[in-house]
């Protein structure tokens, strides 16, 4: 039976939840794993040779890091659970903001504290120790999570190449063209695709495996929460920001730099769950993700 | 000093115990878990700030995101549709079920069952190795409390529907009927689970009447826990003087309370001393009844085995599972008059404008306060306080009371395991309050 290993470190606990929530499978999971390490449901401090560990979160202090090489160097197979560990999903936007309790952390420690010590800047684990699997969702969906772990039980590994969002979308075309609007500031038509009345969707960037759950059945536009499609990542004119603009411009006959103008919050619109995501941040003036990398591996 | 890792929690933290030569043990908490929450929703327009308060917390999350739309609705003097009122009340009901099942799923009923094991094997994947059947039947609180969440908001971690001014959709007939259907057998077996709760207390009767014994104020949201306007805030004392103050008023008086080797931060408020406590057995010592019939028949067999007001911590217990019936019955009203909902506007335009906003949320385990000061439809700043930010003076007080007991009981092990225990009553969520 292999070992089960489930690690937390800077996240919501939403991604251990979804694991939690699959109900009868979970027990079925529980019957192929060996649970060794899971602290929402059992105690455990030491983390113990694993055959396969899901690491959900981000390295936000100085004791996660090391938690992190201690549990890459025991595990034969890691996974990056949900948004935050493989792109580093919405606390990827305190990037953005500054440097949060960076500087707080520093000087309690200098005074004597035993605080641990924040990191600057929030990174995905694959610039910290190598990655196995990514397995991006916040959460992480729970039949693509209830799939994965049966099918590694059986030796199995995620192998499809990534579609968008759209491709599993039902909306459809047509409708009043017009925008950029905000989602809160004017109904949408339901049944028609929010791009096309001029709302922000993440849709044609965001990567599938979801089911189009917001556009699709929720009346709510993709706000990217599974990720960067592998068009995204690779390809600078599909950039998230640069691409959304440019639909928006063609559906609001706009010109890009006014659309632009529109979005005064641009990390949040276009980036949200993957600010912390060095692709991106190379692409930029100041770009670290020479850097970022440099830091990584064991 | 040495650390302990708290197991069976939602989020993280430690246990610090502080010994000096020939002294008792000082116990302190540590709480490691900083995102950044408090910065990242500066500069984002109000339609992003539920997706992204909502990220604060997976068990609380609906919570994080109602508390932001209302808020964003106050500061820009937003009505939402009526219909769309009621089915977000019918979604805080279901929230306050599903973070009960949670606790007492994973996280007290193994503690209840088993009190003397070995904390190895007391727990959800020990019990599971010796009986799968009682652990199914556990998850199964869980489990429903995830479909119903899931049937109505679309997700139950990060749900979706709650958007400033109302709902992006209102739930369908087949999500209500499946809802209609599956409450009997759910109100069996939580009213079996609350039978055997109270029978699980008064086997740990001295725990009970030690643990968590404090007579500071009690603080409630003036709406428990579902509808209203979310805006005043009750606090009663164990002398019975109460008053009522609002939630701008608490936010000005809520004194922060800085604790060594922790970047986690309390609350008291100023004028009220000792501190505050929230949450379930706050909750009933502030209103005395629940309002529904068979919570309310609940409450009277724990007030008659352990009398009334409440004071041992561990009794939240009892009340979590009364206030589990509460909701099913809750919800059980709410969808009666269903066939009505669907004849309006699921939400409303939401003008760009400027204001703030400030919303007295009362979650499953005590008050959310959050501001949120807006600029031409554009977030220049939040301010949060979770529920055990106001519980954290007085668990801190019982964790130093019960350090003193070291070498009282059967040595270190248990000694912990108690000092856990007396944690986990609190139902604390680190995730919340780590900002």
């Amino acid at each position: 039976m292999d070992r089960l290993a489930i690690i937390q470190l800077g996240s919501c606990g939403g991604c251990q939840l979804s694991l939690l929530d699959l109900g009868k499978d979970f027990l079925d999971i529980m019957e192929m794993y060996s649970i060794e390490h899971f602290p929402m449901i059992r105690e455990g401090e030491e983390f113990p040779e694993s055959d396969l560990v899901l690491v959900e979160g981000t390295v936000r202090h100085a004791r996660h890091l090391e938690s992190l090489r201690k549990v890459r160097g025991r595990a034969r197979t890691l996974v990056a659970l949900g948004t935050c560990a493989v792109f580093g999903g919405v606390q990827g936007l305190a990037n953005v903001s500054g440097g949060g309790r960076w500087e707080e952390s520093i000087s309690r420690a200098r005074a004597g504290e035993s605080v641990p010590l924040f990191t600057r800047r929030v990174l995905p684990l694959d610039a910290y120790v190598p990655v196995d699997v990514r397995l991006p969702g916040c959460p992480v969906p729970a039949g693509l999570l209830a799939s994965f772990l049966k099918g590694s039980a059986e030796g199995a590994r995620p192998t499809r190449e990534s579609a968008t969002v759209c491709a599993e979308c039902p909306l459809r075309g047509g409708g009043e063209k017009g925008g950029p609007f905000r989602f809160t500031e004017r109904k949408a038509e339901s049944g028609i695709c929010f791009l096309e009345q001029g709302f922000l969707c993440m849709g044609p960037l965001t990567r599938d495996g979801c089911g189009a759950l917001c556009p699709g059945s929720s009346g709510y536009p993709c706000r990217g929460c599974r990720g960067p499609s592998d068009g995204a990542l690779i390809f600078q004119e599909l950039d998230p920001m640069v691409e959304s603009i440019r639909r928006l411009s063609r559906t609001a006959s706009n010109k890009d730099e006014q659309v632009a103008g529109y979005f005064m919050d641009r990390a949040h619109a276009f980036f949200m769950f993957c600010a912390a995501e060095p692709t991106f941040r190379d692409r930029r003036v100041g770009g670290t993700s020479g850097i970022v990398y440099r830091l990584g591996g064991e | 000093m040495a650390t302990y890792g708290l197991a069976r929690v939602f989020g993280e933290a430690h246990l610090r115990v502080e010994v000096e030569e020939g002294g008792k043990p000082s116990v302190g908490l540590a709480c490691e878990g900083y995102r950044g929450y408090g910065i990242i929703g500066a500069g984002c327009h109000g339609e992003f700030l539920p997706d992204l308060l909502s990220r604060r917390c997976g068990v609380d999350s609906l919570y994080h995101r109602m508390a932001a739309c209302l808020a964003m609705e106050k500061a820009l003097g937003v009505e939402v549709p009526e219909s769309a009122g009621r089915v977000r009340e019918l979604l805080l009901a279901c929230q306050l079920f599903r973070r009960h099942s949670l606790t007492m799923t994973l996280h007290v009923l193994p503690d209840l069952l088993f009190p003397a094991s070995d904390p190895g094997v007391r727990n959800l994947v020990g019990l599971f190795r010796v009986d799968r059947d009682v652990v199914g039947r556990m998850m199964a609180l869980n489990s429903w409390g995830e479909s119903v969440l899931r049937n109505i908001s679309a997700r139950a971690v990060h749900p979706l529907t709650p958007v400033p001014g109302g709902l992006t959709f209102i739930p369908g007939e087949e999500a209500i009927d499946w809802l209609r259907k599956s409450i009997p057998e759910m109100m069996g077996l939580a009213r079996e689970t609350s039978r055997l709760v109270r029978m699980l207390l008064r086997r740990n009767e001295d725990l009970v009447g030690e643990l968590g014994i404090q007579d500071g104020s009690q603080m409630v949201a003036e709406t428990p826990p579902f509808g209203g306007s979310w805006v005043g805030v009750n606090i009663a004392e164990f002398t019975g003087e109460r008053r009522k103050i609002g939630a701008l008023d608490l936010l000005e008086r809520a004194e922060k309370v800085s604790l060594s080797d922790t970047l986690l931060e309390g609350y008291r408020v100023s004028g009220d001393g000792y501190g505050i406590l929230t949450g379930p057995l706050s909750r009933i010592n502030v209103m005395g009844s629940y309002g529904t019939e068979m919570a309310d028949s609940e409450l009277e067999e724990i007030k008659k085995i352990w009398g009334f007001p409440f004071r041992g911590i561990l009794l939240s217990h009892a009340l979590r599972l009364a206030e589990m019936i509460m909701a099913l019955e809750k919800i059980t009203g709410l969808i009666s008059e269903a066939d009505s909902w669907g004849r309006g506007e699921s939400r409303n335009e939401v003008p760009r404008g400027s204001g703030e906003g400030v919303v007295a949320l009362e979650g499953a385990e005590g008050l959310h306060l959050l501001k949120v000061k807006v600029e031409e439809g554009y977030v220049s700043g939040t301010e949060y306080v979770a529920p055990l930010q106001w519980n954290l003076v007085g668990m801190l007080d019982m964790l130093e009371r019960e350090g003193q007991k070291v070498g009282e009981d059967t040595g270190e092990a248990r000694w912990l395991s108690r000092l856990e225990v007396a944690v986990r009553a609190y139902a604390p969520c680190f995730f919340c309050a780590a900002g």
